[in-house]
């Protein structure tokens, strides 16, 4: 539960970034059609509906996690669920360590998990209660000739109901109103704007603690019936005289507004601000044939570039597929870590075996430069397990390593780093990031940290020779 | 509304009814469905509110009314007199004519009315 409601908060994010750039894009495209412009919005869609990012959000976020791991110093036994290995690591600790400041983290994460799912549920209801209100409100409407229903307890037009969706017309509105926006009205239908408005009902229930969810909602319901007013005024239009048509429909707005802004899933006909779509429908024009391509093109470009990810970055390869593929890689005889450090092998100190109880040979290089004082290989057997060591003197030193080894790792399609810090995979390999404040000093005397990946569980008595 | 009146959907249901009574429910529900688009469970749902309000009433399955055509309208006059015109009938009749006059049989029509109702 708390690790779905940590992907939703990095989709939530990642979504909320694109949601800015739509915004902007938008503010510029101000003068082009509505039903270009209303593409943009598949691109914040996509990216709060399906878990994958760009590759500059996911190292913002492995920024992120570098300071939270300070915190963690303290115990990391955690972490690894089910890796005895950790624990044996995490006996170099003092004793002292308190079990209480644990896990702070894990302990908001669980809350902010809860709370989350509470506030999914709250508004869910307060949306079903609302809807039920609006259908009880209209339960006495009759049908008419329009295949409309009519009732005397609205003031406003709108549409209800999501799989036989209907029309529902108040009943004061002179002839020339009526005409328009049965028109608006059946352009919705016909589109299938309610399910539309649905989906994104949907996506920002779940996304809810984002604002900018909120604000991208608000703002495609605007474009949605922008688009809808547009389309009624070409049609409407074809050869006859502009203006007359033009101010019927803006009369048709002002008196159709409806006194309180209505955020719920329904498609109203009238808005408590009408001024917005009142200048579009004054000022739009038929645009011309090219200009709408160009624009359209424009607006696909654009959600491309916002769904896809650069060039060079993990793509949707699923994360067994590239554990599968490192598994393959590091199944040769010697996998070279280094490659991924950037340290030159000629840095090589020295070079020790290490037998593990498990029955495979590993091998301790030392690499003598400021960042990288061990790595630890295994070579041959069947395994594949390596780890990477990083001895830092300084807090700093470790956060800049840590960074440096992730991108590495990131930039090379065969790593995968998956999750805040753990990973398990279906035949039970863990791999997880951990943090060590270790009490060991250096020769210098001060104190060491140590970062350690590990791909898979090492027999305690190697781990012991880590030191 | 409490007083009489009925909502627009509420009328011509009444309306079914008073051309109809007395009208079995399931015929009923089937005129419903035909002339305003009504589910069945919208019907017996809107035929239970005007059992509550005295209006109509279901002695096994036959669907009878308890209100008058002319009860209904009175209350709907009443409340437009009353309210958008303050009470002043002379008022409304005025602003219903509108700028036009009356025929000879509407204005004999009201003389005759005028007389019915003149007290004393």
């Amino acid at each position: 539960m708390t690790a779905l409601f940590l992907q939703i908060l990095n989709m939530s994010l990642a979504g909320g970034v694109i949601i800015l750039a739509v915004v902007v894009m938008r503010a510029l495209l101000w003068r082009a059609p509505r039903k270009w412009v209303m593409l943009l919005w598949i691109a914040p869609a996509v990216r709060l509906v399906c878990p994958v990012g760009l590759t500059a959000v996911f190292s913002f976020f492995a920024a992120m996690r570098a300071p939270q791991t300070a915190l963690r110093t303290g115990n990391f036994t955690n972490l690894d669920l089910g890796g005895a290995v950790m624990e044996s690591v995490g006996n170099i600790l003092p004793a002292e360590t308190p079990a209480g400041s644990v896990n702070h983290l894990q302990t908001i994460e669980n809350v902010a998990g809860i709370m989350w799912l509470a506030g999914m549920a709250v508004l869910l209801a307060i949306e079903t209660f609302r809807y039920l209100k609006m259908k009880a409100l209209v339960s006495d409407a009759y049908v008419t000739e329009s295949g409309a229903y009519e009732t005397d307890r609205i003031s406003s037009p709108f549409i209800l109901g999501i799989i036989r969706p209907r029309i529902y017309l108040p009943l004061e509105m002179g002839a020339d109103t009526r005409k328009l926006v049965l028109a608006h009205e059946r352009y919705h239908l016909r589109k299938r704007d309610s399910l539309i408005k649905l989906a994104a009902r949907a996506i920002l229930l779940v996304h809810w603690f984002n604002p900018l969810a909120w604000l991208a909602y608000r703002l495609m319901s605007e474009d949605i019936e922008m688009r809808c007013d547009e389309a009624v005024l070409a049609e409407l239009c074809r050869g006859e005289a502009n203006d007359s048509i033009r101010k019927a429909y803006s009369y048709a707005l002002v008196s159709m507004a409806s006194e309180k802004t209505q955020m719920h899933s329904s498609l109203a006909f009238g808005e408590r601000k009408v001024r917005r779509r009142i200048m579009n429908v004054l000022r739009w024009k038929e645009p011309k044939k090219w200009l709408s391509a160009v624009l359209a093109a424009v607006c696909l470009i654009f959600v491309v570039g916002c769904v896809t990810n650069p060039a060079g970055a993990p793509q949707n390869v699923s994360f067994e597929e590239r554990l599968e593929r490192m598994q393959e890689l590091s199944g040769k005889k010697e996998l070279d870590a280094l490659k991924l450090m950037g340290v030159a092998a000629s840095s090589l100190t020295s070079s020790t075996e290490v037998p593990g109880s498990d029955g495979n040979s590993y091998t301790k290089n030392q690499y003598d430069t400021a960042e990288l004082q061990l790595i630890l290989e295994c070579n041959g057997g069947t395994i594949t397990n390596y780890t990477v060591l990083l001895y830092c003197t300084t807090e700093e030193e470790l956060v800049a390593n840590y960074r440096k080894v992730d991108e590495a790792l990131r930039k090379n399609h065969e790593y995968m780093i998956h999750g805040p810090y753990q990973y398990r995979t279906k035949d039970g390999r863990s791999i997880s990031w951990s943090f060590v404040d270790n009490q060991q000093t250096t020769a210098e005397g001060m104190p060491r940290f140590i970062l350690s990946y590990r791909s898979a569980l090492m027999p305690d008595d190697v781990v012991q020779q880590l030191r | 509304m409490t007083d009489g009146r009925v909502s627009a959907g509420e009328w011509r249901f009444l309306n079914i009814i008073w051309r109809n009574e007395p009208v079995g429910s399931g015929r009923l529900v089937e005129l419903c469905q035909q002339e305003l688009g009504w589910a069945k469970s919208t019907t017996y749902t809107r035929l239970h509110i005007l059992i509550a309000k005295g209006m109509v009433e279901n002695k096994q399955t036959i669907v009878t009314s308890l209100i008058s055509r002319e009860q209904v309208q009175a209350s709907e006059s009443a409340y437009v007199v009353n309210e958008t015109f303050e009470g002043s009938l002379p008022g409304f009749v005025a602003a219903f004519l509108g700028e036009r006059k009356l025929t000879e049989e509407e204005a004999d029509a009201l003389r005759k009315l005028i007389d019915g109702y003149r007290e004393g």
